[in-house]
């Protein structure tokens, strides 16, 4: 290890240090030095033992974690693939035979001319909003499916309104019923009532014929709820008069007592019925004595 | 004759697995540049001797983790170094040159009459070492006794390469200025 320098050096140091280097260690340090290094001979095999069963266990342990993960991944590759099967936004082939289908109940829309068939193609990218960020693959598969949940969603959005128009004419015939009862109200709906809830003629058409059917119902429950109205007022009444006459033939037998706690127990159960002039003299009689 | 085609690193290696022979050939290779390694750094024949078998000592001691991620002199002499600056950090040595101290004392071990000039330089070229501050006589002392480059010996002392380049230029020039200082007085004498 000389510089540049040393060679303008008065002294060469290099061979001046080699020539007296001569030094070396007594030879009971070097038996002892190779005696410690052979007494630890037996440690060190048995240390070379540790490593040598250390390096297979991590070997054995590495070997495992590899063949772990490797049975995850073709358990999850497979129970993914499964779903994708079941999965008919995943599952390509589906898509496909779903396309199929979906196609031709387009076409009419679209056999017409060249801008109808534009105007389809400008529309359907409209569909695929929602769907936005799905890879190209599905892209094509996609807009049928849409299209076909778009029209389910629709027939039961129009289903409920249908149920729900028929429930509002029908409450409103009850209502014009309660009120009007000696006119007989027809329930036809109004022109301002079709305005706000029919969307389309074909649904007022429809309707049309389901409120008058309603109106018919209607008018049959009507008449039942009268007759039986009826009959139960005529029941009160032939029982009001059976107390009556059972307080007269108390009377005229003389047991007067059982007469008025009678007639006083009728008076109580019906506090707005008009006493017959007997009967009400012969309270008034009562009352006098006591 | 030792066989230079096995390495330092596969000797120790050899070692490790249990190969005494291999030992004994690593330390026949390296035993005398390891020894006057402590013997020139410190002053004491017996404390030298001492730090020379706790070496070896604490070289035997870590052969089964060893791991020839650099050069085996290199490892070895890091273990020498933390030997020789843990009994420095107990005794506290202040690492001066002290010319009035060591001026007598370089006369004093003068080489008798009729010697050789070369052994008379050396015998010089020893006592002027003992004037170096530790940390130059220890740069220098490396650079002597082992191949090792200047990279190697700062990572063997702990220190950058530049700062080991100035202690073995600074080293040099004042063990030229030390045997030329010799020369003279030998000559006004």
């Amino acid at each position: 290890m000389s510089t540049p320098s040393d060679q303008n050096e008065p002294y060469d140091l290099s061979k001046l240090y080699q020539h007296g280097a001569r030094e070396r260690p007594p030879e009971a340090i070097d038996r002892a030095i190779l005696e410690l290094a052979k007494g630890s001979e037996d440690q060190l095999s048995i240390t070379e033992k540790q490593r040598v069963s250390h390096a297979m266990l991590s070997t054995w342990s590495r070997i495992t974690s590899v063949a772990a993960v490797m049975v995850l991944s073709i358990y999850l590759f497979f129970d993914m693939r499964q779903e994708v099967q079941f999965d008919p936004l995943l599952n390509e082939s589906y898509d496909r035979q779903l396309d199929d289908v979906t196609r031709p109940a387009a076409a009419p829309v679209s056999k017409g001319s060249v801008s109808n068939q534009l105007e389809l193609e400008e529309r359907e990218p409209q569909s695929l909003q929602p769907m936005e960020g799905v890879s190209k693959q599905f892209e094509q598969g996609v807009p049928a499916m849409f299209e076909q949940k778009k029209a389910e969603v629709q027939l039961k959005a129009k289903k409920e309104r249908q149920s729900k128009h028929k429930n509002a004419i029908q409450k409103r015939a009850l209502e014009r019923q309660r009120i009007e009862v000696p006119a007989r109200p027809s329930l036809a709906p109004s022109s301002s009532a079709k305005m706000s809830v029919f969307d389309d003629a074909e649904w007022a058409h429809d309707s049309a014929d389901q409120i008058q059917e309603s109106t018919a119902q209607i008018q049959e429950n009507t008449t039942s709820t009268e007759v039986a109205a009826a009959k139960e007022t005529a029941a009160l009444m032939d029982s009001r008069l059976v107390d009556l006459q059972t307080i007269r033939r108390l009377l005229a037998e003389g047991k007067r007592e059982a007469a008025i706690r009678l007639l006083e127990e009728f008076i109580q159960k019906n506090p707005d019925y008009l006493l017959p002039k007997d009967l009400l003299l012969e309270r008034g009689q009562n009352r006098l004595k006591d | 004759m030792p066989d230079q085609t096995e390495t330092n690193e596969m000797l120790m290696l050899a070692y490790a697995s249990g190969d005494t022979a291999a030992f004994e050939r690593l330390y026949k290779r390296h035993k005398a540049p390891l020894y006057r390694y402590f013997s020139r750094q410190l002053n004491s024949v017996e404390l030298a001797q001492d730090l020379y078998q706790e070496c070896w000592g604490r070289m035997i001691k870590s052969a089964p983790d060893y791991l020839p991620s650099a050069k085996w002199t290199t490892w070895a002499y890091r273990i020498a170094h933390n030997l020789c600056v843990d009994h420095f950090r107990t005794v506290k040595q202040v690492h001066t040159y002290d010319e009035a101290e060591h001026g007598p004392d370089l006369k004093a071990r003068a080489q008798p009459e009729g010697a050789h000039e070369i052994d008379r330089l050396s015998e010089r070229l020893k006592l002027c070492m003992q004037s170096l501050p530790t940390v130059q006589r220890e740069v220098f002392l490396l650079s002597q006794e082992t191949d090792m480059t200047l990279k190697m010996v700062s990572d063997v002392v702990n220190a950058s390469y530049e700062s080991v380049k100035t202690r073995l230029r600074y080293a040099k020039r004042k063990l030229q200025e030390c045997l030329k200082h010799y020369a003279e007085n030998e000559g006004a004498s």
